[in-house]
C-alpha cells in the first residue's frame, strides 16, 4: 500500500533534508520507501501529475516503469546496501498515454545508528527531451555511418603535426583492406600505395591548399588495390582545425572509388581516338550541311575522297555535282530531298566521280533531325568503299560462275563441310542419290555410302586435312534412296579459306553403276567358266527365287550320293544336306546372296547319303537387279578328297614343322641347287643368319674354301645316290667370319619314283670343344715355336748351390752351346758388362734371401757382340725360404735399337720443332695447342705459356676461319693428308699477320689421326709488296688508261680541227707549216691510237681464253696478204696439222700472224724470191707456231735485246714504225703465251710464237 | 630515201660540237642542230618533244663521257620512253675500250658506235647510212 501522505515527522533529520531536497523544484517527482519494505514506495503527487495520473490515483509503482528497466532498477533497490548508498541512472518510465518518458534516478538511502526505520529516497528528473535529443544524434551519427559505410564513401583524417592518419571502415573496404588491417600498417600507408604520380599531385594540392587557405583540394589518384590492381580514388579534403598557433591541425576528407567512372573516361578517351583512326582508315568522312547557307561542313576524309584541296569550301549542290551522272545522281538528290523535306534518313551505295576523274564507290549516309514538320540538323557520314564494292562485285561474279557450274554440271556435285554435312548440292547429285535437294541438304553425306566403303575414303580425308595432297579420287559404293547400290567415281577437293584453312571439301560424283555392275558381272561370269573348266566333280544348281525351289545337275545327286532324280526344295536341301556345324553359315550366305545380291564361294561339309560328310565348295552367284534377287545360281563341287588330304597334311606338316622347328640341333632341308629351302630357328642361331637369310645361303656361302670341294663332292654323292647318308665332322663359316664346327649328318630324301628331291641336314654345334681342341694344339705349338722365334731362354738358379742352368735357348741367345751348368756369380762375370756386375749379383742374391723378383733391361756379352736383353728373375720363395729362382732372358736387340733409334727422331724432331725459322704447332684433334715453337711465338707475339692457354680461332682472322674449319674436318676424316692455306692470323700488338700455313696429320701405328702439325711462315712482308705491287700496277694502268683517253679527245678534237681549216680555207693553206702541223697531228693520233691498244691489250682477262684452230686462223691471215705474196712472187708454205687447238683470242692471234706475215713481205731480201715456211710443233705443253722466212733478217747481236721494244725499227725502210712487233708481244703475252726470234741478217728470221695448248 | 634535217648533238667537248657542226653543215646543206653538253639537259629537252612527237631530231650522236649525266645513263633513260626507239642513236666517243664497244652493243636503240675523231668521211658515211636506212 501506498501512503498517499508522506509525513515527515517519519524521518531523521538528514532524511527529511534529503526528503525536502528532493521535493524541491529541482526535481519532478520523489519516492520513497522503508529499506525493510522495499517494494512499498510511497510517490509524490507531481510524479503522478507528470505521467497524467490524478494526485489521488493510486498508482503501482512496477507499472510505471517501463518493462526493459524494470529489472535493473528492482535490483538496484534490493542491492541498496547498509551503509550510505547514492546512484544515478536514466530510468524510461510510461506515460498514462503510453509515451515513454525518461527520467534521471537519484536514489539516495543512509542508515543512520539511532534510527530504527530507515528510508529510501528517490528523486526525479524528466530528461525524455534531453534523452530523446542524444539518442536523435546517436541515431544520426549511426546512420551518417552506415551511409557513408554504404555507399562506399571512406573518411580520413590526418594530423598535419603528428602525421597520425585515421581512416573507416570504408577507405579500407575501397583498396580491399579490412580497417583493421590498414591501422596496423604504418602511417604513411596509404602514400605508399598512391601512384607516384599522382601522390606528388596531391602532395601540392595540399600544400596549396593549406598554405592558401582555399576552401579545400579535390584529386583523382590511383591507389594499389590488395589485388595489386589500380584503384581510382577520388580525394577530398579540407583543414578541419587549427592549432592555437593557427597552424592547420587536422586535414579531413573523404574517399570514394571511381575506378568506373575514370575507366569509363579513359575508355571514352581511348575510343574517341580509335574512332578517329578508323574512320581514317576506312576512309569515312562526317559531313554537316548548314541549313542556312546549305554550305557543307565536311572532314578532310570526303574531300580526299573526292580529291579536292582541304580548303576548298563545299555547297551541297558541289557535292551531288561530284555524284556520277545519272542512278547515282539522281539517288543522291532523291535521298537529300526526302532528308530535308520528309526527315528521312538514308544509308546508300553511289558512284561518285572524283576530281582527277576517277570513279569511286561510296557510301552515303544521312541523318535528318527533323522537329515540327522541318529540318534542324542534317549530318551524315561518307565512306570511300570502292575496293570492298569492286571486291563484292567480282566476288559475286566467280561465285556465280561456281552456282552455274555446280547447279549444271552432269556430274553429282556437293559441297560438305569437315563434317561431311551437305551444304550445297547440285540437281544430278540429287538424281543420283534418289533425293530431293532439300532433303539432302538435311543429311550427311558419309551415310550414302556403302557400308562396306564407309572408311575407303577416311584416309585421303585425313590427307586432305594435313595439306598433303589437295584432292583424291575413287570409285566408290553408294546406296540409292530405294536401297539399290551405286557405283561412284568421286572427286574431293579441298577448300580453303583466305586463312589457309580448309572449310569445305567439293565432292563430284560420276555415276559409273552401270559400268561397274558389268564389270562385276564379268568377272562373275569369268571365274565361273574358269572354275567349271578346270574342276571334274562339279555340279550345278539353281534356287528359284519365287518358290525356294531347288534345280541341280545330275552330277550332283553323285557327288551327294542321292536318287537320280532326286531334286530337294531349298528347305531340304540345307537342312538335309548341310552338316549341322555350318548349317547356319550357310543359310546367311544363301539369304545375303537373294536379299542383298551378295555372290558367295564357301566350303561346307555336306551331308552324303549314307556316307561320312564329306567336304564341298559351293559357289553360289546372285542376279541382283532393282533390289531384287532375279537369279541364284551357282555349283557346288565335291572336295572332299583335297580338303581331307589338305586337312591331313596340315596335320603332319604342323607336327613335323614344330620337330623343326624346336629341335636343339639344326636342321635344314636341302634342294637340288644346295639351297637350304628351310631351316630351323637352332641352324639360323648356329650360323649367325636370320631364317630368311639362311635360306638364301648356298653351301658355298658357308664353306671354308679349302672344305668347298670336298662339300660339294659328299652333296653329289648324295644326290646321284651312290651315298644313301654320311656323317662327320665339318667346319663352316659363322656370319662373323668365325669358323664354327659342327656334327653333321645329312640324308637324301627320295621320292616315290625314288628320284632324289631334296636332303636333310642335322648339324650339332661342336665348335666350341673343336675350338678348345684346336686352341690346344695350337698354343702347343705357339709355346714350342715362341722360344725360338721371340729369342727367348730360360734359366734356373739353385739357392742351395748357386748353381745356374740355362735352357738350350738361352745357350743359342748367348752363342754359347757347351755351357754347363756352374756358379751364377762366374756366369755374371762372363756375360754381363763390368758397370752391371754389382747390381746383376745383388738382385739375384736378393732373389734368393728376400724372394724379390727382378725384370730389367742391360747388355749382354754374346757371341756375336753386346746385345740388350730383357732378364726377368722370378724367385719361388716360400716360408722364408727360396726354393729356386727361375727367370728368362730375351733378346730385346732390335727393339731397343728401334726405341733408341726413334728417341733419336723425337730429339731430332724436338731440335728442328724448338728451332725451326717458321712457326710450328702441335695441335690436338680437339683442335687445342699441345706444342708450340719459338718460332711461332715470335710470330704472333705471344709467350709460350700465353700460347698454349689462348684460344686458337682468336688469333686467327675471321674471314679465314671457316675454310680451315674445313681443311681440318677433311684431315680428321682422312680425305686430305696435309693441306696449304693462306691465312691471316693477328699479332698480339693487333697487326694482320699473313701466313702460309701447311697442316698436315700425324698418325699412330693404327692409322689413327693422333695429332695434327702446323706450320705457320710468315709472309706478312711479301704479302704487303705483293699487295703495293698489285695496286701500284693498277694505278699504272689506270693512268694509262685516262692518259690514252684524255690524249684521244684532244688529238681527236685537233685532227678535226685541222680537217676543217683545210676544207674552208683550201687555197690558203699550202704552205709548208700547215703540212707539218697535219703531219704532227697525224703522227700524234696514230701514237695515241697504239697506246690505246697496248692498254687495252693489258686489261684483257686471261680466263677470256677460247679454243682456237691454229691452222684456220693462219690461212685466214694468208688470204689477207695473198696479193702482196703474189705481187713480189713469193711462196708459202704451211705445214700445221688441221686438228691443232690453241687457246687464246681469235682477233689477236689474226693480228699476231698477220703482224708477222706482213713483217716478212715487207722486209723480203731484194735478192731473193720470198720463201715463207709456216709450222706448227707441240713444246712443253705449249704449241709452238713457226713463221720462218728467207728476208733480210736482223742482226740480234746489235738489236737483241729491243727487237720486240717500242718504236724500234732495225731497217730503213719507208713503212718501218716500230709498233707492229711491241704490239705483237703484248697481245701473245696477254694470251699467256710467249714470242721468240731467230735470225741472221741476209739469212732470214724465223719467229716462234708460244701459244697456249689445251693441255695447258 | 630519207631527208636528214635535225641532227642532234650529245657532248661535253665544244670543240668537238663546234667541230662536228661545221663538218656537217659542209656535208650536208640546210641542217638544223640540237646541241647538248650533257645527257641531262639532252633529256630533259627531248623528253617534252618525245612526248608531243614533234621536232624531233632525225639522229643523235651521243658522247660518252659527260659530266652530270653520262651517254650510258642518257641510254637508261631514253629506253624508257616509248617513242624513243625511232630516232637512231650512233655514239661518238673517243674511248677505243673494248668494253665500252661491247656495252653499247647491249643497246638495241644504239645503231652504231663511231671512234673519235670525226672527220668528213665518217660524216659523209654516217649521212649516207641515214638515208638510207629508211
Amino acid at each position: 500500500m501506498i501512503k498517499l501522505q508522506p509525513h515527515s515527522g517519519l524521518f531523521s533529520p538528514v532524511d527529511s533534508t534529503i526528503y525536502e531536497l528532493f521535493r524541491s523544484k529541482l526535481y519532478d517527482g520523489v519516492w520513497f520507501a522503508e529499506k525493510s519494505q522495499p517494494d512499498i514506495f510511497n510517490i509524490s503527487e507531481n510524479f503522478k501529475t507528470l505521467l497524467d495520473y490524478k494526485p489521488t490515483d493510486s498508482v503501482a509503482w512496477n507499472d510505471l516503469i517501463s518493462p526493459q528497466d524494470l529489472p535493473g532498477f528492482t535490483e538496484q533497490i534490493q542491492n541498496i546496501s547498509n551503509t550510505e548508498y547514492t546512484s544515478c541512472t536514466d530510468i524510461r518510465f510510461i506515460h498514462k498515454n503510453g509515451n515513454h518518458l525518461w527520467m534521471q534516478t537519484h536514489i539516495y538511502s543512509k542508515s543512520i545508528p539511532d534510527q530504527i526505520q530507515r528510508y529510501v529516497f528517490i528523486a526525479f528528473k524528466d530528461i525524455t527531451d534531453q534523452k530523446n535529443h542524444e539518442l536523435k544524434v546517436k541515431r544520426q551519427q549511426l546512420r551518417d555511418n552506415d551511409i557513408l559505410n554504404g555507399s562506399g564513401i571512406g573518411t580520413w583524417e590526418y594530423n598535419l603535426i603528428t602525421e597520425k592518419v585515421v581512416f573507416n571502415e570504408s577507405c579500407a573496404k575501397i583498396i580491399g583492406y579490412t580497417l583493421k588491417e590498414l591501422n596496423e600498417k604504418e602511417s604513411n600507408f596509404w602514400d605508399n600505395l598512391t601512384h607516384p604520380d599522382d601522390l606528388k599531385r596531391t602532395r601540392h594540392l595540399i600544400n596549396e591548399h593549406v598554405t592558401q587557405k582555399s576552401s579545400g583540394f579535390k584529386n583523382e589518384v590511383r591507389v594499389k588495390h590488395k589485388d595489386g590492381h589500380w584503384v581510382w580514388v577520388m580525394d577530398i579534403g579540407k583543414v578541419l582545425s587549427y592549432t592555437e598557433d593557427g597552424q592547420p591541425e587536422w586535414l579531413g576528407g573523404i574517399h570514394y572509388a571511381i575506378t568506373e567512372r575514370k575507366n569509363g573516361e579513359l575508355l571514352v578517351q581511348q575510343y574517341k581516338d580509335l574512332l578517329e583512326d578508323v574512320n581514317e582508315a576506312a576512309e569515312i568522312g562526317i559531313w554537316e550541311v548548314d541549313l542556312k547557307t546549305n554550305q557543307v561542313n565536311c572532314s578532310d576524309e570526303i574531300k580526299k575522297i573526292f580529291g579536292v584541296p582541304l580548303f576548298f569550301d563545299l555547297k551541297l549542290d558541289d557535292v551531288v555535282g561530284f555524284m556520277k551522272e545519272g542512278k547515282s545522281r539522281q539517288k543522291m538528290i532523291d535521298s537529300i530531298k526526302n532528308a530535308l523535306e520528309e526527315g528521312e534518313n538514308y544509308n546508300i551505295e553511289i558512284e561518285i566521280i572524283t576530281v582527277d576523274k576517277k570513279t569511286l564507290w561510296c557510301r552515303a549516309i544521312g541523318i535528318s533531325e527533323f522537329n515540327n514538320g522541318e529540318c534542324t540538323r542534317y549530318y551524315g557520314f561518307f565512306q570511300n568503299i570502292h575496293d570492298k564494292v569492286i571486291a563484292t562485285k567480282e566476288l559475286a561474279l566467280k561465285e556465280e560462275l561456281f552456282r552455274k557450274t555446280f547447279s549444271h554440271a552432269a556430274v553429282g556435285m556437293a559441297v560438305i563441310d569437315l563434317k561431311g554435312s551437305i551444304s550445297k548440292v547440285n540437281k544430278s547429285l540429287c538424281n543420283y542419290l534418289g533425293y530431293s535437294n532439300k532433303q539432302l541438304l538435311e543429311k550427311n553425306f558419309d551415310q550414302f555410302s556403302h557400308p562396306l566403303d564407309k572408311d575407303l575414303s577416311d584416309k585421303f580425308i585425313a590427307e586432305l586435312l594435313l595439306g598433303k595432297r589437295e584432292s583424291f579420287q575413287l570409285d566408290k559404293r553408294y546406296i540409292h534412296k530405294d536401297g539399290s547400290i551405286l557405283w561412284g567415281h568421286i572427286s574431293v577437293s579441298s577448300v580453303r579459306n583466305e586463312m589457309g584453312r580448309i572449310t569445305y571439301f567439293v565432292v563430284q560424283v560420276q555415276d559409273i553403276t552401270e559400268r561397274k555392275k558389268n564389270e562385276l558381272l564379268l568377272i562373275n561370269y569369268k571365274d565361273l567358266l574358269e572354275r567349271s573348266n578346270a574342276v571334274a566333280k562339279i555340279g550345278s544348281w539353281e534356287i528359284d527365287v519365287n518358290n525356294y525351289n531347288v534345280s541341280w545337275s545330275s552330277s550332283l545327286n553323285t557327288i551327294l550320293n542321292t536318287r537320280k532324280d532326286f531334286t530337294p526344295t531349298f528347305f531340304e536341301f540345307i537342312d538335309y544336306f548341310i552338316a549341322e556345324e555350318h548349317r547356319k553359315d550357310a543359310i546367311l550366305t544363301v539369304k545375303n546372296a537373294l536379299e542383298k545380291g551378295m555372290s558367295f564361294d564357301i566350303q561346307i561339309l555336306a551331308n552324303a547319303n549314307d556316307s561320312d560328310p564329306k567336304w564341298v565348295r559351293m559357289i553360289g552367284i546372285s542376279e541382283f537387279e532393282d533390289n531384287h534377287c532375279k537369279r541364284l545360281y551357282g555349283l557346288i563341287q565335291d572336295i572332299d578328297a583335297i580338303k581331307k588330304a589338305q586337312c591331313e597334311i596340315i596335320i603332319k606338316e604342323e607336327q613335323w614343322r614344330t620337330t623343326f622347328n624346336h629341335a636343339n640341333v639344326g636342321m635344314s632341308l636341302i634342294n637340288f641347287n644346295g639351297e637350304a629351302y628351310k631351316v630351323n630357328p637352332s641352324l639360323s642361331d648356329m650360323f649367325g643368319y636370320t631364317i630368311k637369310e639362311m635360306q638364301s645361303m648356298r653351301i658355298k656361302d658357308i664353306s671354308l674354301e679349302e672344305d668347298f670341294e670336298k662339300n660339294i663332292e659328299m652333296m653329289s654323292k648324295l644326290m646321284d645316290g651312290t651315298i644313301e647318308n654320311f656323317s662327320q665332322e665339318m667346319r663352316f663359316i659363322h656370319k662373323n667370319g668365325n669358323v664354327i664346327w659342327a656334327n653333321v649328318s645329312v640324308s637324301s630324301v627320295k621320292n616315290d619314283f625314288n628320284r632324289f628331291t631334296h636332303m636333310v641336314a642335322q648339324l650339332v654345334d661342336i665348335t666350341e670343344s673343336k675350338t678348345n681342341e684346336i686352341l690346344l694344339k695350337k698354343y702347343k705349338d705357339l709355346l714350342e715355336r715362341s722360344n725360338k722365334v721371340a729369342k727367348i731362354g730360360s734359366w734356373e738358379l739353385n739357392p742351395e748351390n748357386h748353381m745356374l742352368y740355362w735352357s738350350e735357348n738361352l745357350k743359342r741367345l748367348l752363342g754359347n752351346k757347351e755351357y754347363k751348368a756352374h756358379n751364377f756369380s762366374d756366369s755374371i762375370i762372363d756375360y754381363v758388362l763390368e758397370e752391371n756386375h754389382e747390381k746383376m749379383a745383388y738382385l739375384l742374391n736378393n732373389a734368393m734371401q728376400n724372394g724379390h723378383s727382378f725384370d730389367f733391361e742391360l747388355q749382354l756379352k754374346t757371341a756375336s757382340g753386346l746385345r740388350w736383353m730383357r732378364m726377368i728373375g722370378i724367385s719361388n720363395f716360400k716360408n722364408g725360404i727360396c726354393k729356386s729362382v727361375h727367370g728368362l732372358v730375351q733378346d730385346i736387340e732390335e727393339f731397343k735399337s728401334a726405341e733408341l733409334e726413334i728417341l733419336l727422331r723425337e730429339e731430332e724432331f724436338r731440335q728442328t720443332f724448338w728451332h725451326a725459322p717458321i712457326g710450328m704447332v702441335l695441335l690436338d684433334l680437339n683442335g687445342k695447342i699441345a706444342r708450340v715453337n719459338p718460332g711461332m711465338c715470335e710470330t704472333l707475339g705471344y709467350s709460350e705459356k700465353e700460347m698454349l692457354a689462348i684460344n686458337k680461332s682468336e688469333l686467327s682472322h675471321p674471314d679465314d676461319l671457316e675454310e680451315t674449319n674445313k681443311l681440318t674436318q677433311q684431315l680428321l676424316s682422312g680425305e686430305l693428308e696435309s693441306f696449304q692455306q693462306e691465312k691471316r692470323y693477328f699479332h698480339k700488338n693487333g697487326n694482320l699477320i699473313w701466313t702460309i700455313l701447311s697442316m698436315s696429320s700425324v698418325k699412330n701405328d693404327k692409322g689413327q689421326t693422333t695429332h695434327f702439325v702446323c706450320q705457320v711462315s710468315n709472309i706478312t712482308r711479301e704479302k704487303l709488296l705483293t699487295e703495293s705491287l698489285t695496286e701500284h700496277n693498277n694505278r699504272l694502268q689506270n693512268y694509262a688508261h685516262i692518259v690514252s683517253h684524255n690524249l684521244r679527245s684532244h688529238t681527236g678534237n685537233l685532227s678535226m680541227l685541222l680537217e676543217l681549216s683545210e676544207m674552208n680555207h683550201k687555197s690558203g693553206f699550202e704552205d709548208e707549216l700547215f703540212e707539218h702541223i697535219k703531219s704532227a697531228s697525224n703522227n700524234m693520233c696514230e701514237t695515241v691510237n697504239h697506246l690505246s691498244e697496248i692498254v687495252e691489250i693489258q686489261n684483257l682477262i686471261k680466263n677470256t681464253l677460247v679454243p682456237i684452230n691454229l691452222r684456220k686462223r693462219v690461212k685466214k691471215s694468208l688470204q689477207n696478204i695473198r696479193t702482196a705474196v703474189s705481187q713480189v712472187n713469193g711462196e708459202v708454205v704451211l705445214k700445221v696439222n688441221k686438228e691443232l687447238v690453241i687457246y687464246g683470242i681469235s682477233s689477236y692471234v689474226d693480228s699476231v700472224i698477220l703482224n708477222i706475215l706482213t713483217n716478212a713481205i715487207k722486209y723480203k731480201s731484194p735478192h731473193r724470191l720470198l720463201v715463207i715456211d709456216i709450222r706448227a710443233t707441240k713444246i712443253k705443253g705449249y704449241m709452238a707456231l713457226s713463221i720462218a722466212d728467207n728476208g733480210l733478217g736482223i742482226d740480234l747481236e746489235q738489236h737483241g735485246a729491243k727487237i720486240f721494244g717500242m718504236y724500234k725499227t732495225f731497217h730503213d725502210h719507208k713503212n718501218a714504225r716500230g709498233i707492229g712487233l711491241f704490239i705483237s708481244k703484248n697481245q701473245i703475252e696477254a694470251m699467256g703465251g710467249s714470242i721468240e726470234v731467230e735470225s741472221q741478217p741476209n739469212i732470214g728470221s724465223t719467229f716462234t710464237i708460244y701459244f697456249k695448248d689445251e693441255d695447258n | 630515201m630519207k631527208t636528214i634535217n635535225t641532227i642532234c648533238i650529245i657532248d661535253d667537248d665544244p670543240i668537238f660540237r663546234f667541230g662536228t657542226r661545221k663538218m656537217m653543215e659542209n656535208v650536208h646543206l640546210s641542217l638544223d642542230f640540237l646541241i647538248y653538253k650533257n645527257g641531262k639537259e639532252a633529256f630533259d629537252d627531248l623528253l617534252p618533244k618525245l612526248w608531243e612527237d614533234t621536232n624531233l631530231p632525225d639522229v643523235i650522236l651521243l658522247d660518252l663521257n659527260m659530266p652530270i649525266m653520262d651517254g650510258w645513263q642518257f641510254l637508261d633513260e631514253l629506253v624508257k620512253i616509248p617513242n624513243a626507239e625511232r630516232i637512231p642513236i650512233y655514239i661518238v666517243s673517243s674511248s677505243v675500250d673494248r668494253r665500252d664497244i661491247d656495252k653499247a652493243k647491249t643497246y638495241k636503240i644504239v645503231n652504231n658506235y663511231i671512234i673519235k675523231p670525226f672527220s668528213v668521211a665518217k660524216i659523209k658515211d654516217l649521212i649516207e647510212e641515214l638515208t638510207k636506212t629508211n
